[in-house]
């Protein structure tokens, strides 16, 4: 790596710099052209020029941009320059797109290429997917111990699902994700056997030594690429510019398997938040093929809890919660099984609304079992002090210890771009608060629903005897909304929050 | 520093300082010392005795450091050899192991070469133990700066229950720097023994830090040295720490520095002597060390230098401020728009043409300006050395040039009092420091009058919030809130506003962590060097 520091004294500053780069080898892509590098960048000017000889075609797409490219011929070669003028910074709105997909860029690639004692072609997704068996091929020997031990642990099971499941354990027990940029053009995974008998691997070769188990035990899987960032690879425009990591397909009857090789504590089976619902570049025999990982809906993405509020005459509060998250609420809190207690701690208090809590147990469960949907189970019991107001004959009490956060700036000035919400959920909550004896009920809030096209919040409460039972259940939906629908978000998450912290009243007998 | 060495062989008596009295021995059962061959008891191990929950645990940790003569100079050899055992899946992360060493990238000939690095992993397979050694190709080298390089290496093989060992040698030509020996580190140690042979020439400080008992021992030893082909033959001492089943030591919140409280042994070059030839005194006393520094051509000279800034200070009618607080304001702001900081602290100072040619500086640097500026127009100005919180305290038991890594500048606005402020402050005021050079312990470099001064106390942080607010029928409160901040609060609301990018921004974090909704607000100060900043907003709770 090379790098400069400089500290200017003065601003505005202009730094100028140009190197060179010397590509032997050959090469699978051109330069791409992309000058705003970031929010608040603003662009002047920047140019692009590519010379290559006649005989090379040279295709591109822009991105975000409708800028001329032009093409012309000096001397039997192709000239293609570009120019973009003027571009605007970006500013940073929040639920907005993330910053690549917004932009400009144009990408520039061969069709026929060659590359390091390897040549392919781009002219469509089938072809490239052709290139790149090249680079498996062979890659997928394991040794004879290595096979003793698959057969060893499988053989006896006769079912090709739990077959994966073994060899998936098998991996996540003897290897170890190291991030390595070897191979060709960090395109070419490291051999099985050397991940076998390293112990560890990145994501290329750690995906190529399971597909290279699985095909041991007869259970032919593919090798694919997707991107971590890009929802989208350009259908019409072959190129290998926007992946950045591999995965497995595993074809079964009726049910295709996704493997993320590189996080083997996930449950099998479960399609993780950075790849759901991507485009794939899947290397079949018959070649490659662009596919799109499924995703799940926002209503399966579940968080259900039962909080249990004990309250004593003096204004202490106990709490008690058991809460379920599934799927993309599974993965979020996947870190807590690792977490030391302070960080627990941290999170508990963080999204809890119970001022000066004291936290007797935080009991973290990961459910998972393969192929069906992954769950994570906190049990928490904390008691407060400052949780209920008491004052005189009557206590003040919040109707939900969870969920907090339910704020966002408003928008002095008119919003520019859409608003994007990446992912949608479900969070429940059944509460029962529990009156302590001498009290009873004097107000409570109405039973509501409230909906907008962001999502659909409905409370409900019922007063039984000692018991008071509320119900909170709110849908969060994804989409790209326009931008002029800013004010309805926020009167949207202003009434969430201003719901969520309703109150009852109970008043000394 | 720049020692040259040439030897002669006489004998002469050694002098050492020992602080730690209280020698309490603590061994352990039958350390496996043998490298190459874990025991069944480490291999079967599942859990650390010390540390129920640790991810991994150093086994045996040996580290043997010797003087030796090469290329006809003393070099220190450090000897390392290290075995850790795996428990849990988040442990498989001690099996890459990353080893700094200084090469200087002008100088490669004085460099510290790092040699014999071999790594293994020992797995149980079938009941038998199963080797795997780690390939020469998993060896790679980075550079950190223009004097560190990094050594990283991978250890093949590794899984929960594995042992791994690994061990190297670093010949460092530093030989008036012994590296810091630390018994513990973020995992638990079971076993770790340093052994240390000084040669009569060298003197150092012996520093023995210990919250957990450690066995030392220290004993006068014969050293032999091939120098010309001749056998050179003088007295040593040789030092032995023991330290067994330590605790993890992790950094943790409000504490400065978690090795401060680690089992360590540090060494400082006390003086080197040649016997007959070279005698070089380096630190008895702190006044030595204040003298030093007073005499140092990047130190105490660069405090006479002349004020760059003459002209832009006339311009500025600076001179004709009356108060000694009007002119470092003045002067210090003047200074600000002339120099940049770059972002690093440093102790040592660059001559001013070449600050004022780059127009930036680290902290240092600029610093200095800042006294020959204050000087010349006649405010009183010196500089304040210290370690910074990161960077551990200062010894109590000797004096210790090494540890210092920066300074900041005390300037008199009386007769009697001193302001401290340092260059690498833009959001603050007099008094307003970052907290890493909040320090108990800093030593005002003052000819005649150096002294010991405690910046945890200079400025206090306060805010004052005024709120008058009218509760409605539906029970929301809405109401003007008038917040001051005061010293290092002010810095902390600048660096805040400027970390959020826009007031938009700012304000809606700001609602968010209160759980409040914010209309109207201003702030007023936000950008000036002023001691306050008055903000300004409507808020509305539900």
């Amino acid at each position: 790596m090379t790098y400069f520091k400089y500290t200017p004294p003065v601003y505005p500053v202009t730094v100028t710099y140009d190197w060179s780069v010397q590509i032997s080898n050959g090469f699978i892509s051109f330069p791409s052209f992309s000058p705003q590098t970031d929010y608040n960048v603003e662009v002047k000017h920047a140019s692009y020029k590519l010379t290559s000889p006649a005989s090379e075609i040279c295709r591109f797409k822009c991105i975000n941009t409708n800028c001329k490219v032009n093409k012309t011929s000096v001397d039997g070669n192709t000239v293609i320059d570009v120019s973009l003028d003027s571009l605007q910074s970006i500013l940073k709105e929040p639920y907005s797109k993330p910053i690549f997909q917004l932009i400009p860029r144009i990408l520039f690639e061969p069709v026929d290429f060659q590359f390091k004692d390897t040549s392919g072609s781009m002219a469509s997704w089938h072809d490239l997917g052709m290139w790149f068996n090249g680079l498996l091929a062979g890659r997928d020997i394991l040794t004879d111990d290595a096979k003793t031990r698959i057969h060893q642990l499988t053989d006896t099971c006769k079912d090709v699902k739990s077959k994966i499941v073994l060899l998936y354990k098998l991996l996540e027990k003897s290897t170890r994700y190291v991030s390595i940029q070897l191979g060709i053009g960090g395109m070419q995974p490291m051999a099985a056997s050397e991940v076998c008998n390293t112990g560890f691997g990145d994501c290329k070769g750690l995906s190529n030594y399971m597909r290279a188990m699985l095909k041991e035990v007869d259970i032919p899987s593919n090798y694919a690429i997707i991107s971590t960032h890009e929802n989208r690879q350009l259908s019409n425009f072959p190129c290998l510019d926007l992946f950045n990591h591999a995965i497995l397909q595993v074809p079964l009857k009726g049910d295709t398997i996704w493997i993320e090789c590189t996080a083997p504590d996930l449950a099998i089976g479960y399609v993780h938040s950075d790849i759901a619902g991507h485009d794939a570049l899947v290397m079949t025999n018959e070649g490659g093929i662009l596919c799109r990982l499924p995703e799940y809906a926002d209503s399966t993405n579940l968080q259900r809890s039962a909080i249990d509020v004990n309250l004593s005459t003096d204004g202490l509060a106990d709490i008690h919660m058991s809460q379920y998250s599934y799927l993309r609420q599974y993965e979020d809190k996947l870190h807590l099984v690792a977490d030391d207690d302070s960080d627990r701690k941290d999170y508990i208090n963080d999204v809890m609304k119970v001022p000066s809590s004291d936290i007797s147990k935080m009991d973290v469960t990961v459910h998972k079992q393969s192929y069906s949907v992954p769950a994570i189970q906190i049990e928490t019991v904390l008691s407060s002090r400052g949780y209920v107001n008491l004052t005189g004959s009557r206590l003040f009490v919040p109707l939900n210890p969870s969920h907090r956060g339910f704020s966002m700036p408003e928008s002095n000035n008119a919003r520019k771009r859409d608003i994007y919400k990446s992912y949608g959920y479900i969070d429940e909550e059944n509460i029962t608060i529990h009156i302590p004896a001498g009290f009873t009920l004097e107000v409570c809030p109405r039973d509501t629903i409230c909906q907008s096209p962001f999502g659909k919040l409905t409370f409900s409460l019922a007063h039984k005897g000692n018991d008071i039972t509320v119900n909170y259940k709110l849908l969060m939906n994804k989409g790209l909304f326009s931008a002029d629908k800013y004010s309805q978000l926020y009167d949207f998450m202003k009434l969430l929050a201003s719901l969520y912290s309703q109150k009852i009243v109970l008043k000394k007998i | 520093m720049n020692i040259k060495t040439r030897i002669i062989a006489t004998s002469c008596v050694i002098v050492l300082w020992f602080n730690n009295l209280s020698i309490l021995a603590q061994t352990q059962q039958n350390p496996n010392l043998d490298f190459g061959n874990p025991t069944t008891e480490e291999m079967k191990m599942t859990s650390c005795s010390v540390e129920p929950n640790a991810p991994a645990v150093v086994l045996c940790k040996l580290d043997n450091v010797n003087y030796e003569i090469r290329d006809n100079d003393f070099c220190v050899v450090y000897d390392i050899k290290e075995r850790i055992k795996i428990l849990k899946p988040e442990g498989k992360d001690y099996a890459n192991v990353s080893i700094n060493y200084v090469d200087f990238q002008e100088n490669p000939m004085n460099s510290e070469k790092i040699s014999g690095l071999k790594a293994v992993a020992f797995n149980m397979t079938d009941g038998k133990i199963v080797k795997s050694k780690m390939d020469d190709k998993l060896v790679f080298h980075e550079r950190l700066d223009k004097e560190d390089m990094l050594i990283k290496f991978t250890v093949p093989q590794v899984k929960v229950g594995t042992v791994i060992e690994y061990q190297y040698k670093i010949v460092s030509p530093l030989y008036y720097n012994i590296r810091n020996w630390y018994a513990q580190t973020s995992i638990p140690t079971m076993y770790s023994y340093y052994h240390l042979v000084v040669p009569e020439y060298f003197q150092f400080n012996m520093e023995n830090t210990s919250i957990y008992k450690m066995e030392q021992k220290l004993n006068p030893i014969g050293c032999a040295f091939n120098y010309n082909g001749e056998s050179l033959n003088c007295n040593g001492c040789e030092y032995k720490f023991t330290a067994c089943n330590m605790p993890s030591i992790k950094e943790d919140g409000f504490v400065w520095h978690a090795k401060d409280y680690c089992n360590k042994v540090t060494a400082e070059l006390n003086s080197i002597h040649f016997p007959g030839n070279y005698f070089q005194n380096y630190a008895n006393e702190w006044k030595d060390i204040d003298k030093s520094l007073l005499d140092d051509d990047d130190f105490g000279h660069r405090m006479k230098k002349s004020n760059p800034f003459k002209n832009e200070m006339t311009a500025a009618k600076i001179y004709n401020l009356k108060g000694n607080t009007e002119k470092i304001v003045a002067i210090y702001q003047l200074l600000k728009k002339k120099l940049k900081w770059n972002g690093d602290y440093g102790f040592w100072g660059r001559s001013s043409r070449n600050i004022l040619k780059d127009g930036s500086g680290d902290n240092a640097d600029i610093n200095f300006v800042l006294i020959n500026m204050l000087n010349d127009a006649g405010v009183k100005a010196v500089p304040v050395v210290m370690s910074t919180r990161d960077n551990g305290r200062l010894p109590l038991t000797y004096p210790s040039r090494k540890f210092l890594n920066t300074f900041v500048v005390g300037a008199y606005t009386n007769d009697s009092t001193l302001v401290f402020i340092d260059s690498s402050i833009d959001d603050g005021y007099l008094n307003v420091l970052p907290a890493k050079l909040l320090t108990d312990r800093a030593r005002i470099i003052e000819k005649n009058n150096c002294r010991w001064v405690n910046l945890q106390n200079i400025a206090q942080a306060k805010r004052d919030i005024r709120i008058s607010a009218q509760l409605n029928p539906q029970g929301v409160l809405t109401g003007m809130v008038r917040c001051t901040s005061l010293n290092n609060l002010v810095a902390r609301v600048r660096v805040d506003f400027k970390h959020a990018k826009d007031s938009a921004t700012f304000v809606s974090q700001k609602a968010r962590e209160e759980g409040i909704e914010i209309t109207k607000y201003s702030i007023s100060d936000r950008t000036s060097f002023s001691p306050s900043v008055l903000m300004k907003w409507r808020q509305t709770i539900i």
